[in-house]
């Protein structure tokens, strides 16, 4: 798994029965992925029409969205900067910093990426 | 308020949302805690502020919806509701600790009502870890409340009508519906079932639902399950095919493997117990659907100021859960002896009327949902059945040949159960793998013991709590809203 940005055409909104909120721009693995405040991550994450999130600390694979609910703990991620925050339940702000997870998203593993 | 007793509600949904309003109605000083942004839970999920539904025919959940949150709008001044915000724990001194994103608390609650809701029965199986492998609810809720398709091609498979709704929803934004894969084949699939049940609103959705499948072209295959899905970084295809009928074992020399990126999971529902279990309440085990709360008609559960309403007690979804909070919120408010037992018996008997006229109908649906043994001969040993802690099939073999015969033994031997879950998605599969691998019963295989705090919190959210006591007596803290509706 490279990056959870997907090609930039992709748009898997669904514009009937809905007004969005305003357009944002949020950051997804160093790339510029559009949002619309009212969304969570995962949603906007999703819209580009990439579902994998981040990858497990012991068989390195990839995981997403799968109860949805907040129960699972599957879809979570570093939000600027802070690690296993769930995508399905934090909301996007702008200018919000978003990581695919790695392992288990450590702060000392987080520490020395920067 | 002249009284200084205090009702917490734990749960935002119907039953939780029909409990505060009885209880506010009856006299009483409730507050509510969800975990959500906004009330309604998962069945009656609010799109966020920032978003505007543009108005259409509403169908009759929809509707149901919409009338029991214009009826909680009307009492949402009087309460204190703490939105976005988790129950971690339950003592027996009446002491409720909660925790959000940047503090907690403890509150006390004089009578407590835990209508925490149900959530997916995990049913393991290869592949069942990729992206692209969703719960029907989950699919649901976010397509209802963010818009976006989940994938483009999709196959739908569980037991139960929850994914016939599903693929209908799908459907209706875009998404390819290859089939709905029912494992059993359930009484609700005729319609003369469903005709003797006209007077149950659930039954009628049910109907209304099967009839949009068809008009959709959906395709849905009775005694059949997803048996693989397959992907490097996501799902890429599916492996399908025939379930026998007795146990719902996999045909395996009859599957069939197609392209497909979404596999969406509706195999019934489990309560969610920890908070009940903490708190110390007696439970039983029901057969196929796992443990639940024992109550009393009137939600009573074993311990004298602990009420339990909907589906975090026994599955019956959101019309059932809605006559059972407010039964639940009437009991409460007589407890405190705010209400004579006269009063509360006539504001009671409509709602458990319509319980009991219900019963019937939601036993036939629960086990006609109810998990079958069949479906476990779908775990290989590479299947990972824990999710967070990456535990496979061969290493709970490998536990079981060392003697261990329950789940709290095996929890602590190969660390299932530990992660951020809690054990939610392992210990109902793993119980019934005990059971039929050692020949035991559910009540000695046992639980996974939930310990707070019962969901993740930061130390530093721990930390705020002194503050945020100090805040609630002064009743200002940012954290507790006055309504909790947009």
């Amino acid at each position: 798994m490279d990056n959870v940005s997907g090609a930039p055409e992709n748009d898997y909104r669904i514009d009937i029965g809905i007004k969005r909120g305003a357009e944002i721009e949020i950051t997804v693995d160093g790339k510029p992925v559009k949002a619309y405040e009212g969304e969570t991550i995962a949603a906007a994450i999703l819209a580009t029409g990439t579902r994998a999130l981040r990858t497990t600390p012991v068989k390195n694979e990839s995981r997403g969205l799968y109860c949805g609910i907040g129960i699972c703990f599957d879809c979570v991620m570093i939000i600027d900067h802070i690690p296993n925050i769930r995508a399905c339940q934090t909301l996007v702000k702008k200018g919000m910093v978003v990581e695919s997870q790695k392992g288990d998203g450590s702060w000392r593993q987080e520490n020395e990426q920067y | 308020m002249n009284n200084t007793k205090n009702i917490v509600i734990i749960g935002g949904g119907p039953a939780g949302m029909a409990a505060t309003i009885e209880a506010v109605r009856a006299g009483a000083h409730c507050t509510l805690i969800d975990e959500a942004p906004l009330v309604g839970g998962q069945v009656y999920r609010q799109v966020s502020g920032h978003f505007q539904a543009i108005e259409k025919p509403l169908n009759a959940e929809q509707l149901r919806g919409k009338r029991l949150l214009a009826e909680f709008k009307e009492i949402a001044e009087h309460i204190e509701v703490l939105n976005s915000t988790s129950v971690l724990g339950i003592w027996k001194n009446h002491e409720v600790l909660w925790g959000s994103e940047g503090a907690s608390g403890v509150i006390n609650a004089d009578q407590l009502i835990i209508a925490s809701g149900a959530y997916e029965r995990p049913v393991p199986f290869p592949g069942w870890t990729l992206p692209g492998v969703m719960t029907a609810g989950g699919v649901k809720s976010f397509i209802k409340t963010m818009h976006v398709k989940p994938g483009l091609r999709a196959v739908v498979s569980g037991a139960g009508p929850l994914i016939i709704s599903t693929a209908n929803r799908l459907h209706e934004i875009g998404v390819e519906v290859i089939a709905v894969l029912e494992s059993g084949n359930p009484p609700w699939s005729s319609p003369s079932f469903l005709n003797e049940w006209t007077d149950v609103e659930y039954a009628k959705d049910i109907a209304d639902d099967l009839a949009e499948l068809k008009r959709n072209d959906i395709p849905l295959l009775f005694n059949h399950s997803v048996f693989e899905a397959h992907g490097m970084d996501e799902v890429s295809s599916v492996t399908y095919g025939p379930v026998d009928f007795q146990q719902w074992k996999p045909l395996k020399d009859q599957e069939i493997t197609i392209d497909a990126d979404l596999v969406v999971l509706g195999f019934g529902f489990i309560p969610n117990t920890e908070l009940s279990q903490l708190a110390g309440c007696q439970h039983e085990f029901y057969n196929g659907i796992g443990w639940f709360v024992s109550k009393d008609e009137l939600m009573q559960t074993s311990v004298p100021w602990i009420l339990s309403a909907g589906d975090s007690s026994k599955i019956g979804g959101a019309v059932l859960a809605e006559d059972e909070g407010r039964i639940a919120g009437i009991r409460a408010t007589e407890n405190l002896g705010l209400i004579s037992a006269y009063d509360a018996k006539n504001r009671y008997e409509k709602p458990l009327r319509r319980i009991r006229a219900f019963e019937t109908f939601r036993n036939t649906i629960n086990e006609a949902s109810a998990f079958r043994k069949g479906l476990l001969a779908l775990i290989t040993p590479d299947t990972l059945v824990c999710r967070c802690e990456e535990v496979a099939l061969s290493q709970v073999k490998e536990a079981i040949d060392h003697g261990i015969g329950d789940l709290q033994s095996l929890k602590l031997f190969t660390r299932l159960g530990m992660g951020s879950c809690q054990g939610r998605n392992c210990a109902p599969s793993m119980g019934e793998y005990l059971c039929h691998a050692l020949n035991r019963i559910p009540e000695e295989v046992g639980r996974i013991n939930p310990r707070p705090p019962v969901k993740p919190v930061t130390l530093g959210a721990l930390a705020q709590m002194a503050m945020a006591e100090k805040a609630i007596e002064s009743d200002s803290f940012d954290a507790i809203n006055r309504g909790g509706i947009q």
